[in-house]
């Protein structure tokens, strides 16, 4: 785990340096990793079907514009589908086309139990949420998504979510 | 010539099919042909037996003419092919349909628009001949062609040089003479001074030809004409062009553009042909406005006029506003705008506001490397003395003379990171507020402060402190309140990375309005003194920024503008400015063992590759000597002037050195093989990739390592076979290979998450370098294979580091930096920029320098 968090936030460092503002404008931008080039090849590597939970008067609607999160999904390459319903989530998972589940906090919870048993992850998000719950969320949820947050940041969470469900891909 | 003499239509010439004549001098005749072989028209230029020597200098010829053709330019005719027939030497060029610049200077004076127009086309091709080393020497309107559409290409560029008879120059109304010491070769009427003089010439005598035209094209009459040609050539020796209307109401900046061409004293023109070519492009992008600021100001002026003129005269000629001693004598009744250099240091100004008295102004700047420091200095006198702590930075100063400073500053290329703190002016000892602050502003009764920081990865603008107004994943930057403190002006950039950005103001309750936006960079932000306007340094390429400003319903005007980057710092509440000029250079170092050489070329010179003996390196030029668009270049540790091999940004050189790999971006991103040495580039197909990051070579010299996005912007690595084209994928999708084994059976690859992985191309099994930390940078491998030379890029210092693959254990081996630090800005940052030779004892780097002093500006209109 140590070794994930050091390899995650190297990479956050990475790309946070990556795009240091006007530094690339001496260096060459072209040729550079940074950036989308960065996420796109995080995105390959660490392929995500989302589902994203959003039942109605979630707090993940807000969250998610907060995050331009379906903009950035799609622009990096990662799958989505959105639901609504437990129900439509339920039937979803048993397609077995996913592996992340997107959730406010305030639903995670009560998905969590269902997820347990698959090779799915879920991805808790905090968003408008009160200092004590915050804090809560971040000593419960294993992968949590902050709202709003730059996408590098949450883009990398997702990433290693679905290191998770499959650990690393390897070469046969 | 005699038309006898000249060929008939259906007459074969090596291949070529005569069609009709187009004309004829004394070096022989241009006719219409055909190419059977290629489906094609040409123009086929014959000589005169006779008209250049045989053996030895016709290859000369022949190889020179190759060279020009190799300029490829839109502005230069392509040569197509040379040869002999029948004793007749001929050249194969691109057929252009149009006139000669002589006939359309027949229609009389062009329009200061047009004629400018047409300058700028031709002064870029000369730019682009003579940073190859080719000269024209016999530049006159008769080897001008103007298309239709107004587009201009120069003939015969190199055919001067190395013919032996001055009468292959020789038109039918001009004749050239022949000293008794020297040959004179040129038309005359266009010949430089020294020409006439029969001394060696070189690209300013084609500037001074330039000059002619220019005169030509804007007054409509020759710069030197006299009835014979010995009379002539005096005037050009002698005299200056005759004072006609035209030329005499000309903007003074382009007036003294042309004196500075037709200078007598080669010396006193310009020393690159570039920076020719660059002034005119300003002079032409702002000629309304020149104009516009003429009229306005300076009619019926004449000490105006001069001032205007000895002004401009300045900015064009140093790039510099070195504008203290602009104006010796004027007055500020003249309307133009006058500098006062206020800073002299070596390195550059971060920030400078005015004290509340008007007279003192505060800033702080990082002179000769030294951290950040901020300075009191007045008007008075060139003296500085240092406020506040080390590593401080002015972000304001409030009415009742509050210093905000940014402490600890963190240079992020020229602006100041850090922690927010208070102190009066005369004070030692600052207040904290609050950390990672980009900007500070105090608000205009000098109360509170606003200001623009960092918080969980997001931008913030917070006030009063503690109160966020606008919260943004977005980069923010350059806050400043309006002078009744009721809105707050501010720039978002659309990406972290990005220069673009849009100029917004917020209101005290949060509501957002943007006023500005479409420039490719823009930065700094000052309210004029009635709220009006917002000005702002901006400008339309990169890296080159002017003085606009922008009014709250949208609109937009050129406050100012000179070659360079302009960086505005302040408005004060009587109009004048704080300014700051920049000079922004790309540099390129080698380095051995013994000894450290500073290689850079022209003015963005950025590293590619080293040959693997270390002494030829592959790199290319991107700035404003190439106009931004990426140039190839080869050179060797001598003094000899670096190849230009072709369009692109260099990757790497071939194992044998003979090719050089690029990667051009137009229409498509494709690599193309750029000859070292004889021979013609080649196109690689990019089989479907829609994007290329980097390539290398493996070192069978037979096959590519490509890394890229495919059709569906996946990244991946591949494997290209340069003789078939075919592309295969290697490793995994989203693993980035970055070095190939030097037995080329394996590559490096990276794991975005795991980090470095050693992969094999015959499928056994991939091995982690788990003891390889993701931050490090690989730059080359040890020849014997056992060995990474990485880069540690967390380092403020060029550190390389040889990683041992087997016991995974590092050694620092060597240490980069320039020599000296005077405005250093980034060493090395992106990818490529470093290069070494495989057994470690070479390298080359590109560290990126930024220099610019303050200066005060009066007489900007608000």
């Amino acid at each position: 785990m140590l070794t994930r968090t050091f390899a995650a936030s190297s990479l956050l460092t990475l790309l946070v340096a990556s795009a240091a503002p006007d530094l690339l404008a001496c260096g060459d931008k072209s040729l550079s990793a940074g950036g989308i080039r960065m996420q796109r090849a995080l995105a390959a590597r660490y392929p995500a079907s989302v589902l994203i939970y959003n039942p109605a008067g979630s707090k993940l609607q807000g969250a998610a514009r907060e995050l331009n999160l379906l903009d950035t999904l799609r622009k990096v390459g990662h799958q989505y589908r959105e639901v609504t319903t437990a129900q439509e989530l339920q039937a979803s998972l048993a397609s077995g086309q996913y592996n992340i589940v997107l959730a406010h906090v305030a639903e995670a919870r009560d998905l969590q139990p269902a997820l347990a048993p698959s090779r799915v992850a879920l991805i808790a998000v905090a968003y408008q949420l009160s200092d004590a719950e915050a804090a809560e969320a971040a000593t419960v949820w294993r992968f949590l998504i902050k709202a709003p947050s730059l996408a590098t940041r949450y883009l990398t969470t997702i990433a290693d979510a679905v290191r998770s469900t499959t650990g690393t891909p390897r070469k046969a | 010539m005699d038309p006898d003499q000249l060929l008939a239509r259906g007459v074969r010439l090596g291949g070529y099919e005569i069609v009709e004549p187009l004309g004829a001098g004394g070096m022989g005749a241009v006719y219409r042909a055909y190419d059977p072989r290629l489906n094609r028209l040409v123009a086929l230029k014959v000589l005169n037996p006779g008209a250049v020597g045989g053996g030895a200098p016709l290859r000369r010829l022949e190889q020179e003419a190759r060279a020009a053709s190799a300029l490829n330019h839109p502005g230069i005719v392509t040569i197509h092919d040379t040869g002999e027939s029948e004793g007749r030497f001929y050249i194969v060029m691109e057929l252009v349909e149009g006139t000669t610049l002589r006939q359309f200077l027949r229609r009389g004076p062009r329009p200061l628009r047009k004629a400018l127009h047409i300058a700028t086309q031709l002064a870029a091709a000369l730019a682009k001949a003579h940073e190859a080393g080719v000269v024209h020497r016999d530049l006159k309107p008769e080897n001008v062609m103007v298309t239709p559409d107004e587009h201009v290409k120069i003939v015969d560029f190199g055919l001067a040089k190395l013919t032996d008879r001055s009468t292959l120059f020789k038109s039918e109304q001009d004749s050239a003479t022949e000293s008794g010491q020297g040959v004179i070769r040129g038309t005359v009427g266009y010949m430089a001074p020294e020409q006439v003089r029969g001394e060696p010439a070189d690209a300013r005598a084609d500037q001074f030809a330039f000059g002619a035209i220019l005169y030509e094209l804007l007054s409509g009459s020759r710069a030197f004409q006299r009835s014979t040609s010995v009379e002539t050539l005096s005037m050009i020796l002698n005299e200056d062009p005759p004072e006609d209307t035209v030329i005499t109401a000309l903007p003074p900046s382009l007036r003294w553009l042309l004196n500075r061409c037709l200078a007598k004293d080669a010396r006193d023109r310009y020393a690159s042909t570039r920076d020719l070519a660059l002034d005119l492009v300003a002079l032409r992008d702002h000629s309304a406005e020149l104009l516009r600021v003429d009229k306005r100001r300076v009619v019926n002026n004449p000490l105006a006029w001069a001032t205007a003129g000895i002004f401009a005269a300045a900015l064009v000629a140093t790039g510099y506003l070195a504008a203290r001693t602009v104006s010796p004598g004027a007055s500020a009744e003249a309307g133009a705008p006058r500098f006062k250099q206020v800073t002299f240091g070596r390195g550059h100004v971060v920030s400078a506001r005015f004290a509340p008295d008007g007279k003192t102004i505060l800033y702080s700047a990082s002179w000769g490397g030294a951290p950040v420091q901020s300075y009191e200095t007045r008007l008075t006198g060139p003296e500085s003395r240092p406020l506040g702590p080390a590593g401080s930075s002015v972000a304001s100063i409030s009415s009742k003379g509050e210093l905000a400073l940014i402490l600890g500053c963190r240079l992020d290329w020229a602006n100041c990171v850090g922690t927010l703190a208070q102190m009066p002016q005369d004070g030692d000892v600052p207040r904290e507020i609050m950390e990672d602050v980009l900007s500070a502003d105090w608000s205009p009764e000098g109360q509170t402060l606003a200001a623009i920081r960092t918080a969980n990865g997001l931008y913030q603008l917070d006030y009063p402190p503690g109160t966020t107004l606008y919260k943004t994943a977005s980069k923010l930057g350059y806050l400043r309140f309006s002078p009744r403190g009721d809105r707050i002006a501010f720039l978002e950039y659309e990406e972290i990375s990005a220069e673009q950005g849009v100029l917004k103001v917020i209101d005290l309750q949060g509501r957002v309005q943007s006023v500005g936006s479409g420039w490719a960079q823009i930065r700094d932000i000052a309210w004029t003194a009635d709220g009006t306007e917002i000005w702002v340094s901006a400008g339309d390429r990169a890296r080159i920024a002017s003085i606009y400003a922008v009014s709250m319903s949208g609109m937009r005007r050129l406050v100012f503008d000179v070659p360079g980057a302009l960086f505005l710092q302040d408005l004060s509440r009587d109009g004048r400015a704080l300014v700051a000029h920049g000079l922004a250079r790309g540099n390129m170092v080698w380095s051995n063992r013994a000894e450290q050489r500073d290689l850079t070329w022209l003015d963005w010179s950025t590293v590619a590759d080293l040959s693997r003996d270390g002494k030829r390196i592959l790199f290319y030029e991107w700035g404003e000597a190439v106009s931004a668009n990426p140039v190839v270049y080869l050179r060797t540790l001598d003094d000899a002037d670096a190849v230009r091999l072709g369009d692109g940004r260099a990757l790497a050189l071939s194992p044998n050195g003979r090719l050089a790999l690029a990667l051009q971006e137009s229409p498509q991103p494709h690599l193309v093989l750029l000859p070292t040495g004889a021979g013609v580039s080649r196109e690689l197909s990019a089989q479907g990739l829609a994007d290329i990051y980097w390539a290398r070579w493996f070192p069978d010299g037979e096959r590519l390592l490509i890394v890229g996005e495919d059709a569906d912007r996946t990244p991946g690595s591949y494997v290209q076979r340069i003789e078939t084209g075919a592309l295969e994928p290697i490793a995994e999708k989203g693993l980035l290979a970055v070095l190939v084994a030097p037995d080329g059976r394996s590559v490096l690859v990276n794991d975005p998450l795991e980090g470095y992985i050693i992969w094999p191309l015959d499928n056994t099994p991939p091995r982690a370098l788990q003891s390889l930390p993701p931050e490090y940078r690989p730059i080359q491998w040890s020849e014997d294979g056992r060995f990474l030379y990485v880069r540690d890029s967390e380092s403020s210092t060029v550190q390389i580091l040889r990683f041992d693959i087997a016991t995974g254990r590092t050694a620092l081996v060597k240490q980069l930096k320039p020599a000296d630090p005077a405005g250093v800005v980034g060493i090395a940052d992106g990818r490529g920029e470093l290069a070494m030779t495989p057994d470690g004892e070479t390298y080359l780097f590109t560290y990126w320098t930024f220099l610019r002093n303050l200066y005060l500006v009066e007489g900007l209109s608000p």
